[in-house]
């Protein structure tokens, strides 16, 4: 017995990696409490050393960019970059309110983003295999984080938190192949779906035959959906395509934040339901 | 102690993975540093040990970044498997091998995401798994080149230890 066991050892091995996977794959389905227990402790053993890691490495950088090299340049060009940004997002929230004004004179009725409450944090770790786009960030529910927060920078939008441990959470970026936010064009209010590729660039779906959109355009977050409120910048409309004999225009949404290098982040600390409810608007 | 010297490096090769990108901001992506694992496990411990070992890691994989149970396990414990198998029959040390199988690794490692992730989804992969590997593999196989003496070494060291050689790690030499 124990010799035939042997003989067939490999094929024995073989059955049972196929059996667990197929096992490990309906659990996925399933996604019940168990698994998400498994991550949020495999997040939160690993975001201890992250910040260690990153902590290192940034006072090494530190050291470097602040005394060695240039010191007033960098000092000066970090805070006209601190300012851009911030009157970049400002624009693009004035703009959108305006044109929104426009529309609906009666309804005094949009998100105000500026005064939601922020949760700034800081990236510590990122995939780097690039099957998968999302990244880690050192605030988790100790910090009041939770499940599907909208994550932005001044730029725009990130992502959402897809799973959060005490002290660590873990954001999928708008450009993974498993994100998609319901969004519109700001100028000619056309409707998409902006949906990751595993690209740096997102795909603008469902977008009509007949959508005015230019090349160039602010693309943001439409508030339908559930998860994004209304009103987030997402990026700016490229290689717009038409073909007589589609439904669809083929675009592709280069997102205006960063996400190759974000370093820090801001995790919106409201359900989607609350960012756009009435006590909140004006 | 040696399965516990070896989940602390399996820990650490994950910090390092995805915290590595401070150090090289101009590399788009990076190695597949838990593929390395996977392959040193399957030429160190044969079919068996690449295995497990190779599905503790890909498990691993799984919970802490996709957070797509199966993706990685399968990849990577499929991986240590078929290393190990060829490794006890076919395979020799050389650098040469080592660097095709890690090359055949990635390829195998990026079909097994796309056929699930289409499986599983419905969802189509950016670009064809086959165009992404031949970038990847120079990198991955870099990375399993510079990665395995250090992994061998600190094994040996291990298995000279009194203390540790009773464990039930299988080994080839």
């Amino acid at each position: 017995m124990g010799d035939l066991f042997r003989k067939y050892l490999n094929a024995v091995m073989v059955i049972i990696l196929v059996v667990f996977t197929f096992a490990l794959l309906l659990a996925n389905l399933r996604k019940d409490s168990s698994t998400d227990i498994l991550e949020r402790a495999a997040v939160a053993i690993v975001a201890p050393f992250q910040n260690l890691a990153g902590w290192t490495v940034g006072k090494v950088f530190a050291v470097w960019d602040s005394y060695l090299y240039l010191v007033n340049v960098k000092d000066e060009n970090q805070r006209l970059r601190l300012a851009v940004d911030r009157l970049a997002f400002e624009n693009t929230l004035l703009t959108e309110r305006f044109k929104s004004y426009q529309r609906i004179e009666e309804l005094l009725a949009f998100p105000r983003l500026d005064t939601l409450p922020f949760e700034a944090a800081r990236v510590i770790g990122r995939d780097t295999t690039g099957r998968v786009r999302m990244i880690f960030l050192n605030k988790g529910s100790a910090h009041g984080v939770a499940r599907d927060m909208p994550a932005l920078t001044h730029r725009g939008l990130v992502g959402r938190v897809t799973l959060v441990s005490a002290t660590a959470c873990k954001v999928l970026l708008i450009t993974d192949v498993r994100s998609a936010v319901d969004a519109v064009a700001q100028e000619s209010r056309d409707a998409m779906v902006a949906s990751g590729a595993n690209r740096d660039t997102l795909e603008a779906r469902y977008l009509l035959a007949n959508a005015q959109v230019a090349e160039g355009e602010r693309v943001l977050s439409s508030g339908l959906g559930g998860v994004y409120p209304k009103g987030l910048l997402i990026g700016a409309l490229t290689g717009i395509r038409r073909e007589d004999d589609s439904l669809f225009v083929e675009a592709r949404i280069r997102p205006t934040a960063d996400l190759d290098r974000i370093e820090e982040t801001l995790i919106l600390k409201a359900a989607p339901q609350e960012a756009i409810a009435p006590e909140e608007w004006r | 102690m040696r399965i516990v010297f070896w989940l602390v490096a399996l820990l650490l090769v994950f910090v390092a993975q995805t915290t590595a990108y401070h150090l090289f901001p101009w590399l788009p992506v990076m190695p597949d540093l838990a593929l390395a694992l996977a392959l040193f496990a399957g030429l160190r411990w044969g079919a068996a040990g690449g295995l497990r070992f190779g599905a503790a890691v890909g498990l691993f994989q799984d919970l802490l970044l996709s957070g797509t149970l199966g993706f990685g396990f399968f990849s990577k414990a499929a991986t240590g498997f078929t290393v190990g198998w060829l490794r006890e029959r076919y395979l020799t040390d050389w650098a040469l091998s080592r660097a095709i199988m890690a090359a055949a690794a990635t390829l195998a490692d990026l079909m097994i995401f796309d056929a699930l992730i289409k499986g599983l989804y419905g969802l189509e992969f950016a670009e064809n798994p086959v165009t992404l590997a031949l970038w990847r593999i120079p990198l991955n196989v870099a990375a399993v080149l510079a990665l395995l003496p250090l992994l061998e070494a600190a094994d040996r060291k291990l298995a000279a230890h009194s203390a540790w050689r009773n464990e039930e790690m299988p080994t080839l030499e």
